[in-house]
């Protein structure tokens, strides 16, 4: 993966970020979706992700192990190169021949969908080649849930998709020196399966002739074989015809409790049918409004556990029919389980409002209290459109948010098609990182989240908007109404205020239902808070339903850097600035719009210094005068350029460079010459890929050095030439003026986002919420261009740091007496060893390089002490 | 805006050969370090003549002078005010002897200083530096054979420090802060410099008034072929025509800038201006630099002299008052006339320093690069794997000069000079697609859109169409392109339509002078497209009243149908027009029209919201009986949904 062609100095990485695996959550036809699972001692948690696998400790709530694909050579094979999921994860070595052995307190065995068996070390370093076994499975098939008894014999499930139904097939797994499968039942037309929470009993929902049918069966044994008709179940409640629509008699979920006595359907209208198997008389929960999508019984079979769309998990007493509710939660309810005998609920959350992804987050609640023990999830991006594999729940009504039953077979079929067939194909996303902690802010719907990459944790997740969403689920026909959605965040340069723009949807079959409000909101923070404060808010800032196209934080040279520029879609730009006299954020300057021209491509980029602002508009790209806010007047200049297309992305460089990407190429103008020196031929890669005004995403700039790093995402054609729904991509780095390439990187995915960390590397997400990071691990040399940069900053700042550096001299010399011999020969040590020998070296001197100790290579980390004792 | 002035006369300097020849004379001139962009006095010690004080406003003249004898040269000046009184010190050097002067004058009284009141020590060595403290009432004197020293007013010695360096030969005196500091410069054998920072505590003369901050030793630096200037921390040394930054306090190199205008004169001279920006003589000519940007701020030839040199400069020091600083200041120089003889004069450049920033030197970068400037259009990745084969995305590579030449050899057939457009540059539609976005070098579409307009007349090659969809069109081509090609409708249009830059002004005198519906159409829109109603406005003031008297008829007046069409477009110039020009500019005929006109638009408008609600309240009427009729109402065959969205005038 690192492919470094020019230079070794760049690197590309990933290190962080992904998501929580629910594997069976694509299959609609499995209940159980969770696999994330508590180790013997229950106290730590162990949580698959699609790029790593992560130990929690309950009692800390901190990640105590990370076992990283990408950094064991075996598992990126497995899980990078071949793209396998993992699809369970038990405790110990299974393959050992008894029990004793297994080694539950350190090992575990990781099936992969795809039938790999992958033993590994969760305490201690892991292994560097572990070991690694293949099941050969039919094409198609893939490995669902592996069953272990106690005197270990193993039972594989494995799921196949066809149209409507699934195929499940039982095999009986024997792992001598090969794995060796002998399959012992096959299930067809199945259209919902579960089993029991001590992987004993499995229940099936089959279709047969038109008729559906519930099959129990024991998994290790004989002792439970059982073959009813649902319409049986349903004429013991004596339902009359009238009621019965499709959704009353869609069973969306299905549990069973350890003894196999109880089964419990929960519908797509929300009733909940708890059937006692030995007479299959059945009795109506209802309390739930739209479908139900996770039942589990806990392990004693007494209470029911029932979630759904209301973002409210329910407990059913089922002796009394009383009811326990915990509501609030962060997402949808799609799976819920009990674990650790009763001790634990572990709960599988969707946030469904993000309708581009499936942003899943995990949940471990304390079953005697219900207080929340562990929260994990990942980056939750939102992308431009929704990315493959993006799956929604089952509603009782069709909306953008959720699938139906009719249209669930449609809309994947649809969204496949469109992902093989459409020519834009633009997945970026918005985030910005914030320049003091370096932390991702992550737009998400009404609310933006806060991720830390180095820490490889979520920080906090805070509510920007108001709307149905932040406190409980939207349910049935709810599911329309459009709350806020944050669509933009940035930061000044001292990162204490944050600026946002997020628009309201008015109601549905209004007059006004096309109204947007657009707001531009100012925040600030206290120290040592996590939440961020409102502090102003305009309304449709620059005239009523005319959006923001893009917001660009005030150099550090103007106001305190406290200022902000926006740019509207008709090239009108406002200069917004915290004035001390108000207390409040004011519009300070403002141009006024061309009303009658409308783009989205609308670019800016100002000069560190403050005194230009570069305003690219459609395929015009104006100069702009900040004093007068006018239109750049210079008797030999000209101020006003016209593009070969419109202008998508522009950055300005170390002050002399201005790089412009339109939609055909990539030029670099130089401001001192005042002509372009250097184009690439963009048109192949962007051309009708992006939205206008997205390639931004997808181009940074690091500000002290001046190098630019640009993706450019590609489609990946079969081996037989046919396009595929999959991408590559590729990260170059460029110097300053675009006439060296430092680097390129390939990286096997769609990235979404680019950022400079505002110190040396950039961060990127790719479509799998994958974080990763292309920087140099050592510090460029001091060239010419750099030390230019470091004369504009002392300058700029305003902080004299000559005169610092005389006071210091000046107070360190001793005030009596010439200066001797020894004493110059100090000075001149003094100059030889840097001035920097002052700097006293105590306990704190290293904490800050600690904060992120995980990722760190070896030779960052010598680096890293050596800045801090140099 | 960064700006030099024409230079303008102090005083003309005696015809003395050593003050005419411009190798030396600046070492025979010294400016007293007192001056500040808004000084009004300056004191110069003019070596075999005298010291003189001049005032520069209201008019250049010399108020005060010192005679000294014609023997001795002046190495070092300073004067400083103190309790009404002002100090004047001077070091002399006649032969081996030199001397330390001082002497002293009530201030603002014009009497002037008597020759006899001079005070005069001899000193060991030939004084390099004189620095008066007029607040601690002390004279720091820096001699060549590295002793500083310190004398009183009455030139009582009060203190000797010997560096240990002999042969200094810069120094310079600043103030950081409240203190005051001193470096020199040293010169070692082997091109060796040493470079000394001091710290000078004056009024302490218990303890030790001065202290070493820093001593470093600096190689391949030598003195002797080198100019030296300092300002706010930073050194600047130019060396043949590079100029070389150094950072204070340990005089490390930051920046090495080539000065490409310096090469190959006989006469520079360098001073600091402000922060970042230095003045370069070459000759007679001046040099504004920004030495972060790279850029020529400013130039100025000073014509009526042969060469000039800088003295001093009053330094703007941008650091210490950010907000608005002031930009004016002066720089002193010397300048001598051309001729066989020549007079050398002091002279005096007003200076705008401009604000340091960005655009002040936008375009006006001088570093030379040895690459050539590229508008060739290079593919993203060389290694290619590159999958991308199909004919969209082939890579074109053409040679644009070649292709020039061929054209011009063909100016005379149309069609052949299409035949070899069209082939050479692979165009394969009439108009410019993204596949000709290979077609981008600016020099050669300006070279050949020139080549068509200055050869063709009567007919146009085809070429020029595909041109005039090219969005790169040259912009010096825009001007008078409308009025050239009137005559050609299909062109005209073209060039409306998709021609980029087109002149504001021609637009509207085209708009105002047409009578075609649709080509007013076309320009209306264009004109609403490209510019901002702020500058229509402007442009329409500046316009011929008939022709907006004519353009107001032709709206008011037009019944043709494509007028109507666009009547909005239209609509909305006239709103621009009327504005910007004024309603009682109209005549009164004229302004009846226009009311009349306006009613019936208003009256169509009413009717026609009139009409909107109607149909509105029948819609409404129609859902509540529907609910109110219950379930008959659902029996009942839906009433089609339709709505009036928008209704036209």
């Amino acid at each position: 993966m690192n492919q470094a062609t020019v230079y070794q100095k760049y690197k590309l990485s990933v290190v962080s970020g992904g998501k929580p695996v629910l594997p069976r959550s694509a299959n609609k036809s499995s209940c159980n979706k969770g696999i994330a699972c508590l180790t013997h001692d229950e106290l730590n948690y162990i949580v698959p992700f699609n790029n790593q696998i992560k130990v929690y400790s309950i009692k800390t709530r901190q990640c105590v192990k990370t076992l990283k694909f990408a950094n064991n050579q075996c598992l990126s094979e497995v899980f990078v190169s071949d793209q396998a999921t993992i699809a369970q994860i038990s405790l110990g070595d299974v393959t050992s021949e008894n029990s004793a052995q297994r080694q539950e307190d350190r090992e575990l065995t990781v099936f992969t969908n795809d039938g790999r068996i992958i033993i590994l070390n969760y305490k201690g370093k892991l292994v560097d080649s572990p070991k690694l076994l293949q099941v050969k499975l039919d094409q198609g098939e893939t490995v669902c849930k592996v069953f272990i008894s106690d005197d270990n014999t193993l039972k594989l499930l494995t799921s196949k998709d066809s149209v409507v139904e699934y195929t499940y097939r039982i095999y009986d797994l024997k792992i001598q020196d090969e794995p060796q499968l002998s399959l012992e039942e096959t299930f067809d037309n199945v259209i919902l399966s579960t089993w029991s929470s001590n992987d004993r009993i499995l229940a099936f929902l089959q279709k047969k002739d038109n008729k559906r049918n519930i099959q129990l069966h024991s998994i290790f044994d004989d002792s439970l074989r059982k073959n009813f008709p649902l319409s049986s179940v349903f004429a013991s409640q004596n339902q009359s015809s009238s009621s019965s629509s499709t959704n009353s008699k869609y069973v969306t979920s299905m549990a069973i409790d350890r003894m196999g006595e109880q089964l419990a359907m929960g519908f797509a209208s929300g009733v909940i049918n708890v059937i006692t198997v030995s007479d299959l008389q059945g009795r109506l929960l209802k309390w739930h409004i739209d479908s139900v999508l996770s039942l589990c019984f806990t392990e004693d079979g007494s209470y029911l556990l029932s979630g759904g769309w209301e973002k409210v998990i329910s407990f059913w007493q089922l002796s009394t029919n009383m009811q326990q509710f915990l509501p609030r939660l962060n997402g949808v309810i799609i799976d819920c389980q009990s674990v650790g005998y009763d001790k634990y609920y572990s709960l599988a959350l969707q946030m469904t409002e993000n309708s581009t992804n499936s942003d899943f987050q995990l949940l471990l609640l304390n079953a005697a209290d219900l207080t929340s023990k562990l929260v994990v999830n990942g980056p939750l991006p939102v992308f431009d459109s929704a990315v493959k594999n993006t799956i929604q729940p089952i509603s009782a009504v069709a909306t953008k948010a959720s699938t139906t039953v009719t249209t669930m077979n449609l809309s994947k079929k649809k969204q496949k098609k469109k992902h093989l067939k459409s020519k834009r194909q633009d997945y970026t996303t918005c985030a910005s990182i914030h320049p003091v902690t370096k932390q991702l802010y992550f737009p998400h719907m009404s609310a933006i989240q806060v991720y830390d990459f180095y820490k490889n944790e979520q920080s906090s997740y805070q509510y920007l908007a108001s709307g149905v969403n932040n406190s409980m689920g939207k349910v049935r026909f709810e599911l329309n109404i459009k709350d806020p959605v944050i669509l933009d965040v940035k930061f000044t340069r001292d990162g204490k205020w944050m600026a946002t723009y997020e628009v309201e949807y008015p109601a549905d079959d209004l007059l006004c239902s096309k109204d947007l409000v657009h707001n531009l909101k100012f925040w600030d923070k206290e120290e040592n808070d996590s939440q961020w404060n409102l502090r102003t808010k305009v309304v449709n800032p620059h005239g009523v339903g005319i959006p923001i196209t893009k917001i660009l934080a005030a150099p550090t040279t103007i106001n305190g850097s406290q200022g902000f520029l926006t740019a509207d879609n008709e090239a009108g730009l406002k200069y917004w600035s915290y004035e001390e006299y108000e207390k409040n954020w004011c519009l300070t300057k403002l141009s006024l719009p061309n009303f009658n021209h409308f783009s989205n491509s609308v670019s800016l980029a100002w000069s560190q210094d403050g005194s230009l602002i570069f305003h690219a508009f459609d395929e015009k790209l104006f100069i702009l005068d900040f004093d007068t806010f006018r239109i750049f007047e210079s008797n030999n200049t000209t101020n006003e350029f016209n593009l070969d297309s419109e202008v998508q992305a522009i950055q300005l460089i170390n002050n002399t460079n201005l790089i412009v990407a339109t939609r055909t190429t990539l030029n670099v103008f130089n401001l001192l010459k005042g002509g372009i020196t250097n184009s690439f031929d963009l048109h192949p890669y962007v051309n009708g890929v992006y939205k206008n005004g997205h390639l931004d995403r997808l181009i940074s700039c690091d500000e002290k050095t001046g190098i630019v790093a640009l993706v450019i995402n590609q489609k990946v054609k079969d081996e037989d030439g046919t396009p595929s729904a999959d991408y590559k991509s590729r990260v170059v780095v460029f110097d300053n003026d675009l006439s060296n390439k430092l680097g390129c990187f390939t990286h096997p995915e769609y990235i979404s986002w680019i950022g400079w960390n505002h110190d040396t590397d950039f961060i990127f997400l790719d479509t799998e919420c994958r974080l990763g990071v292309v920087g140099t691990t050592v510090n460029t040399e001091m060239s010419d261009e750099v030390n230019k940069e470091g004369i504009l900053d002392d300058l700029q700042n305003g902080t004299n740091d000559f005169a610092s550096q005389l006071q210091k001299l000046s107070s360190t010399k001793s005030t009596n007496g010439h200066a001797k011999e020894d004493e110059e020969e100090e000075i001149a040590l003094e100059f030889i060893n840097g001035e920097k020998n002052h700097k006293l070296i105590n306990m704190n001197s290293f904490t800050s390089m600690l904060d992120n100790f995980q990722n760190v290579q070896m030779d960052t980390l010598f680096d890293r002490v050596m800045r801090v004792i140099t | 805006m960064p700006s030099l002035s024409q230079s303008f006369k102090l005083a003309v300097l005696p015809r003395v050969a050593s003050l005419s020849n411009f190798a030396f004379q600046t070492n025979f001139l010294q400016v007293a370090d007192d001056i500040e962009p808004t000084s009004n006095r300056i004191t110069i010690g003019i070596s075999e003549s005298a010291i003189s004080q001049y005032v520069l406003n209201p008019t250049p003249k010399l108020v005060l002078s010192i005679p000294i004898p014609s023997t001795n040269i002046v190495t070092a000046c300073d004067v400083a005010r103190s309790d009404e009184q002002e100090i004047w010190c001077y070091a002399l050097q006649a032969g081996k002897v030199c001397t330390l002067n001082v002497a002293s004058k009530v201030s603002h009284a014009e009497n002037g200083v008597n020759s006899d009141d001079v005070l005069k020590v001899k000193v060991d060595d030939q004084a390099v530096g004189v620095h008066v403290n007029g607040k601690d009432k002390t004279i720091v004197v820096v001699l060549k054979n590295g002793l500083i020293q310190f004398y009183d007013f009455q030139l009582k010695l009060l203190h000797s420090l010997d560096v240990s360096y002999s042969d200094v030969s810069v120094t310079k005196f600043f103030t950081e802060g409240a203190n005051d500091f001193l470096f020199i410069l040293c010169s070692l054998p082997e091109d060796k410099v040493c470079f000394k920072l001091f710290e000078l505590s004056l009024p302490n003369y218990n303890q030790v008034p001065i202290k070493e901050l820093s001593s470093i030793i600096l190689e391949d630096f030598s003195l002797a072929t080198s100019k030296i200037c300092y300002q706010s921390g930073r050194l600047y040394r130019l060396i043949g025509h590079e100029v070389l930054v150094y950072a204070l306090p340990q005089c490390q190199l930051v920046q090495a800038v080539t000065l490409p205008m310096v090469q190959g004169a006989d006469v520079i001279s360098m001073k600091p201006i402000s922060s970042n920006r230095i003045l370069v003589t070459a000759d007679n000519k001046i040099y504004l630099l920004n030495l972060t940007h790279n850029s020529i701020l400013f130039q100025r030839e000073l014509t009526h002299l042969k060469s000039f040199q800088l003295l001093k400069s009053a330094v703007i020091d941008s650091r210490v008052s950010s907000s608005l600083p002031n930009q004016k200041t002066f720089v002193i120089g010397v300048g001598t006339k051309h001729g066989k003889n020549p007079t050398s004069s002091l002279e005096i450049v007003n200076v705008d320093v401009g604000t340091g920033t960005l655009k002040d030197s936008l375009g006006k970068g001088f570093t030379v690069s040895n690459e050539p400037i590229s508008q060739v259009l290079k593919p993203l990745f060389s290694d290619e794997d590159n999958e991308a084969e199909d004919e969209d995305n082939k890579f074109e590579h053409f040679d644009f000069n070649q292709i020039y030449q061929h054209l011009e050899k063909n100016k005379q057939s149309i069609s052949s000079f299409d035949r070899i457009f069209l082939r050479e540059l692979n165009i394969k539609r009439e108009h410019y697609t993204e596949l000709d976005r290979f077609i981008c070098d600016r020099q050669f579409l300006s070279n050949v859109v020139h080549l068509i307009l200055q050869n063709f007349q009567e007919e146009y090659p085809k070429a020029l169409t595909f041109l005039l969809t090219h969005p790169l069109f040259p912009v010096d081509c825009t001007p008078k392109l409308l009025s050239r090609l009137r005559e050609h409708p299909r062109l005209f249009k073209q060039a409306i339509v998709t021609c980029p830059n087109l002149p504001l002004q021609e637009l509207l005198s085209e708009l105002f002078s047409i009578e075609n519906g649709e080509l007013s159409l076309d320009i209306s829109l264009r004109i609403l497209q490209d510019y901002t109603t702020d500058m229509i406005k402007q442009e329409v003031r500046k316009l011929n009243k008939i022709d907006v008297q004519n353009f107001i008829e032709f709206v008011i007046s037009s019944n043709d149908e494509n007028a109507i069409r666009s009547s909005h477009q239209l609509f909305q110039l006239l709103s621009l027009v009327l504005d910007s020009i004024g309603l009682f500019a109209l005549d009164g005929v004229l302004l009846d029209r226009l009311a009349d006109y306006i009613q019936e638009r208003v009256a169509i408008a009413e009717r026609n919201s009139k009409l909107c609600h109607l149909l509105d309240d029948k819609q409404n009427s129609r859902g509540f009986a529907k609910s109110g009729a219950g379930s008959v109402g659902s029996t009942r065959e839906a009433v089609p949904k339709y709505t009036v969205e928008y209704l036209d005038l």
